[in-house]
């Protein structure tokens, strides 16, 4: 089968590969109909997660038909088209049944490996470096599906691919980054980035009651479709002080909730982005923290800071005073999709939403690698990238 | 036993330990191969100190296990200084303890860990495990390198869905001995483990020093049988990416899936 794979620093190439194979007993095979690229794969795609291994096929938001299931798969058949989460999950241990999916004690192969940078390990993640246990992703022609019986989602016909793609990873960590803050009607919530998390988390917010949403990116396509697609009011941080706007905004009190959803290639401005970009090359630290910064010191008293954004390892000159002083609340980590799945795509079937308005591009998974090319140099004014295999 | 923090259960596993006698240490430990050691432990170090890529790890896990190897199972040392070397080394024994808590009520984990059948589905590195009557078994260890190590075990204490202590006996490759212990959690359906392990490293102080070197991936091996154990017990399953495609070729992935000696 044709499958994208990982061979280094911006070396992605469409490979020929064998067809993956039932390897447990709760395990399905998925003929991928749809996959996209996820910003967290650009942090692959620039080098920047660790133990990942020349041949490692990418991808982790996809859905498709089952071809295969495992004997011990009992609630999906041949034929059924099934939108699958990006954690891989087992649906048994405390974790999962607690609804923290992303957490899951069993999943990863490599928790050992986990447990040293971590120590403790998280769920496994498709096409995610094998700190997240070195599992086959889905840009591919087919993919595995371990615990099968806990992870995939069947969806309605009348939907579209595109209208339920995004049930895998980027609608339900834009929703639970919103919904995690906990915030009060008549919030007010900054939203830095204005990627398709960003924007998920823009109209999620407003779906969960907040009365203003103010986005913060450098790229004015984006600003635009967080105003127009999303309302969000807009800040330009390269054009004007994100700090001192933010500050008016809301009447000198600062936004209620700061939501990060930027991650560890956050881009900023002066000496300091060069102390960290010149730290980032050498690993001496694995994140640009800009973003989380600036939301740390703009963000309310007693207010909560929460970061779908993804971070790896380690990252510097935190200000923990301000964070601590201020009493603020952090809320992070990656998303606990099975338990967002259900009930947004009611919001879909529901017209509440139509996730497909993320979507910039529409190319075949052969043209993928170019396609990471331009997403990661935001060419085009690309935000969401979609690949047919 | 000093190390970690113990439990009412853990304590009652070392009291029991305490109370069985070391006598049969003795000749549980073979003379040592010294091109073995060497050898071995030159890989370790070597993969220890570059650590940079995965294989330097399998490295360093086969060095590690030559250099075991090596230390208990040679013809070529002279009997007399085998015994010198290894009385100083009983003094030095290495230990490992690890802890994993399973989704599952004590009794069946319990039942689980008892029937013997069920140990190399969990045990890594165990090819069988024979019972050979109520108190003793024969274990055999399968070693990446093709090496083979076995050894007769005794089941010292039990106390159904409490404990499990047991020791090595006479006349076998490797001196061990442990316990592990199954303790409720209260207002669960859960189970703790504690698992402890104390190898005799067998050469004197020179042993111990190169011994100390792969303790850390002794520990290693306890925890991920322990976590094997667990998984086996909460999914029914091992998680593994041992066969899946990559641009490597068809079986090029599984190398770094499980660090075993």
């Amino acid at each position: 089968m044709k499958a994208m794979c990982w061979f280094g620093k911006e070396d992605i190439r469409v490979e020929d590969v064998a067809d993956p194979e039932i390897l447990n007993p709760r395990d399905a095979i998925i003929e991928v109909s749809l996959t996209s690229i996820c910003g967290s794969d650009l942090h692959l795609y620039e080098g920047f997660v660790p133990t990942m291994e020349r041949g490692d096929i990418l991808g982790h938001e996809f859905m498709g038909e089952v071809v295969e299931t495992g004997h011990q798969v009992d609630n999906l058949s041949v034929g059924d088209r099934v939108v699958v989460p990006f954690p891989i999950a087992c649906g048994n241990c405390r974790y999962c049944q607690t609804d923290l999916h992303a957490l899951c004690d069993n999943s990863n192969p490599n928790a050992w490996m986990a447990e040293k940078a971590f120590g403790y390990s998280p769920a496994g993640i498709y096409g995610y470096s094998h700190l997240f246990g070195g599992y086959a992703g889905g840009q591919a022609e087919y993919v595995r599906v371990p615990f099968a019986d806990v992870g995939p989602m069947k969806v309605p016909d009348e939907l579209s691919d595109e209208e339920v793609l995004f049930l895998s990873d980027v609608f339900p960590t834009g929703y639970q980054a919103a919904e995690v803050a906990d915030f009060e009607p008549g919030a007010t919530v900054a939203v830095w980035g204005c990627g398709p998390v960003g924007l998920f988390a823009i109209k999620s917010a407003y779906m969960l009651g907040a009365e203003r949403v103010i986005a913060i990116d450098h790229v004015h396509d984006r600003l635009r479709r967080a105003r127009t697609d999303c309302g969000a009011e807009v800040l330009h941080f390269e054009e004007e002080s994100v700090l001192h706007s933010l500050d008016e905004m809301t009447g000198g009190r600062g936004p209620d909730v700061c939501i990060e959803a930027v991650g560890m290639e956050a881009h900023g401005a002066g000496m300091v982005d060069w102390y960290d970009r010149a730290k980032q090359t050498l690993r001496l630290e694995t994140g640009r923290p800009h973003a989380l910064r600036q939301a740390i010191m703009a963000c309310s008293k007693g207010g909560t800071i929460v970061v779908p954004g993804v971070f790896g390892g380690v990252i510097d000159k935190l200000p923990m005073g301000a964070a601590f002083n201020k009493g603020l609340t952090f809320k992070m980590g990656q998303t606990n999709v099975h338990h967002y799945m259900s009930p947004l795509l009611e919001h879909i079937e529901n017209d509440e939403i139509d996730p497909t308005f993320v979507i910039t591009h529409r190319v075949p998974l052969i043209e993928g690698p170019a396609a990471y090319a331009m997403c990661q140099h935001k060419e085009d004014n690309c935000v969401k990238v979609v690949m047919t295999p | 036993m000093a190390r970690g923090s113990s439990t009412d259960m853990t304590l009652e596993g070392e009291r029991s330990l305490r109370r069985s006698s070391h006598d049969d240490m003795e000749s549980g430990l073979e003379v040592m191969n010294w091109g073995s050691v060497l050898g071995g432990s030159a890989l370790l170090a070597y993969g220890m100190i570059r650590r940079r890529r995965f294989t330097d790890l399998v490295f360093a896990g086969l060095g590690a296990a030559l250099a075991y190897r090596g230390l208990s199972n040679s013809r070529l040392m002279d009997r007399s200084m085998k015994r010198l070397i290894m009385h100083t080394g009983a003094t030095h024994p290495i230990e490992v303890s690890t802890s994993m808590t399973v989704e599952c009520p004590v009794d069946e984990v319990y039942a689980f860990w008892r029937n013997f059948e069920n140990l190399p589905r969990f045990l890594g590195h165990i090819a069988s495990v024979e019972e050979l009557d109520e108190r003793h078994s024969r274990w055999v260890a399968r070693l990446p390198t093709g090496i083979t190590l076995s050894w007769r075990a005794k089941i010292i204490e039990e106390r159904e869905n409490e404990l499990l202590t047991w020791q090595s006996v006479k006349g076998t490759d490797i001196y061990n001995e442990g316990f592990v212990t199954f303790e409720p959690v209260a207002d669960s359906e859960s189970t703790e483990l504690h698992a402890r392990i104390v190898y005799h490293p067998p050469a004197g102080q020179l042993g111990a020093r190169i011994v100390s070197f792969f303790d850390s991936l002794q520990t290693q091996i306890v925890r991920e049988d322990l976590r094997s154990f667990k998984r086996l017990i909460e999914t029914g399953e091992l998680p593994t990416v041992q066969g899946q495609p990559s641009a490597r070729g068809r079986h090029g992935n599984g190398r770094i899936e499980r660090m075993r000696l």
